[in-house]
């Protein structure tokens, strides 16, 4: 079955097709209210909470696009609004510094240049990407793990983010200079490259 | 392999437990249930009101019925068979005529609220039931 029939026979009580959405896009959904959350338990009640949200509004979703960015969207909002409750990050934390307008700007920055190996052996040997990815403003996590872990184009990053294609991608590679800016000291994000 | 595409793959996979798989099925069931369960209670209130309604529409049409004659014109149906069968068009008309039509629209109006009502009362009642029996693991 694919996923509109699943959500159609979801939205008839078939409990077999609840299980199988479940089973199929528990494992995203939870990922990214992880790297949101910061919080295992947290992220877990986000996880459940998202779902129930999802159930409740089955018959908003529509059955010609994909489900996954309609659910991590869920699950994004799921994850802000617990973020909020908790107010265990202060509020502005949970929007990027510098607003809408340092989108031109950060579209100079070079920020596709391969990573150096000590990146990667020092990420392997004590997990510093977690702990990097943690230091992020929220936007930045969501578009990095939708993008990297999830590896949803930018066409679904933006239905998921509610925003158009061309601000994603000027967010996607804003949040890649600020992880490299972290995984690399000295390495500063608001300096223009010119290589 | 881009290089963001190769760090993202140093992160600690995020496996949900069996035990997060139940709580969130769980967590469907019991919203399906209290969803039904709403449905089942507005649709019954809504049909007792409208049954309330129709008590206090049908009075209204019997005394508007016998003020404007309808009431004595549709007896004739009845008594009178022979007389009305020749007479068939002007009665038709005259019948017509004196109906009270804002006060039979009222009772077919709440007639139809009350037959609707039912019948989605009888259908979340049903999957309230089920709703009920699948949160609390009842069914296999």
């Amino acid at each position: 079955m694919d996923d509109a029939e699943l959500v159609a026979a979801a939205k008839d009580g078939d409990d077999a097709a609840i299980e199988a959405l479940v089973k199929k896009y528990l494992p995203p959904a939870l990922r990214l209210a992880t790297r949101l959350a910061g919080d295992a338990a947290l992220a877990e009640d986000i996880a459940q909470e998202a779902f129930v949200k999802a159930w409740r509004n089955l018959g908003k979703y529509d059955a010609a696009k994909p489900f996954a960015p309609w659910m991590l969207a869920i699950t994004r909002n799921a994850a802000l609004d617990a973020l909020r409750k908790r107010r265990a990050v202060p509020f502005s934390a949970l929007s990027p510094e510098g607003g809408e307008d340092d989108l031109d700007f950060a579209g100079t920055l070079a920020s596709e240049e391969p990573l150096p190996e000590e990146v990667f052996a020092r990420a392997e040997s004590d997990r510093t990407v977690a702990a990097a990815l943690a230091r992020l403003p929220e936007r930045d996590r969501a578009v990095l793990t939708l993008r990297y872990e999830d590896g949803l184009s930018f066409e679904d990053i933006a239905s998921v983010m509610k925003a158009p294609m061309n601000t994603v991608k000027s967010w996607h590679r804003r949040a890649q200079a600020r992880l490299r800016a972290l995984l690399i000291p000295g390495d500063n994000p608001d300096a223009p490259r010119h290589d | 392999m881009g290089s963001f595409e190769r760090l993202f793959q140093t992160l600690p996979p995020t496996i949900p437990s069996p035990r997060l798989c139940e709580r969130v099925v769980d967590g469907i069931r019991q919203e399906r249930a209290r969803a039904a369960g709403t449905r089942f209670f507005a649709a019954l209130a809504v049909a007792f009101a409208s049954l309330a309604g129709m008590v206090y529409a049908v009075r209204l049409f019997a005394a508007a019925a016998y003020a404007s004659g309808f009431s004595a014109y549709a007896s004739l149906a009845f008594s009178d068979g022979g007389t009305l069968s020749a007479h068939a068009t002007a009665f038709g008309a005259s019948l017509l005529e004196s109906l009270p039509g804002p006060e039979a629209t009222l009772v077919l109006l709440l007639l139809a609220v009350l037959i609707q009502s039912v019948r989605i009362a009888a259908g979340s009642g049903a999957a309230w039931r089920l709703a009920r029996a699948s949160a609390h693991g009842l069914l296999s």
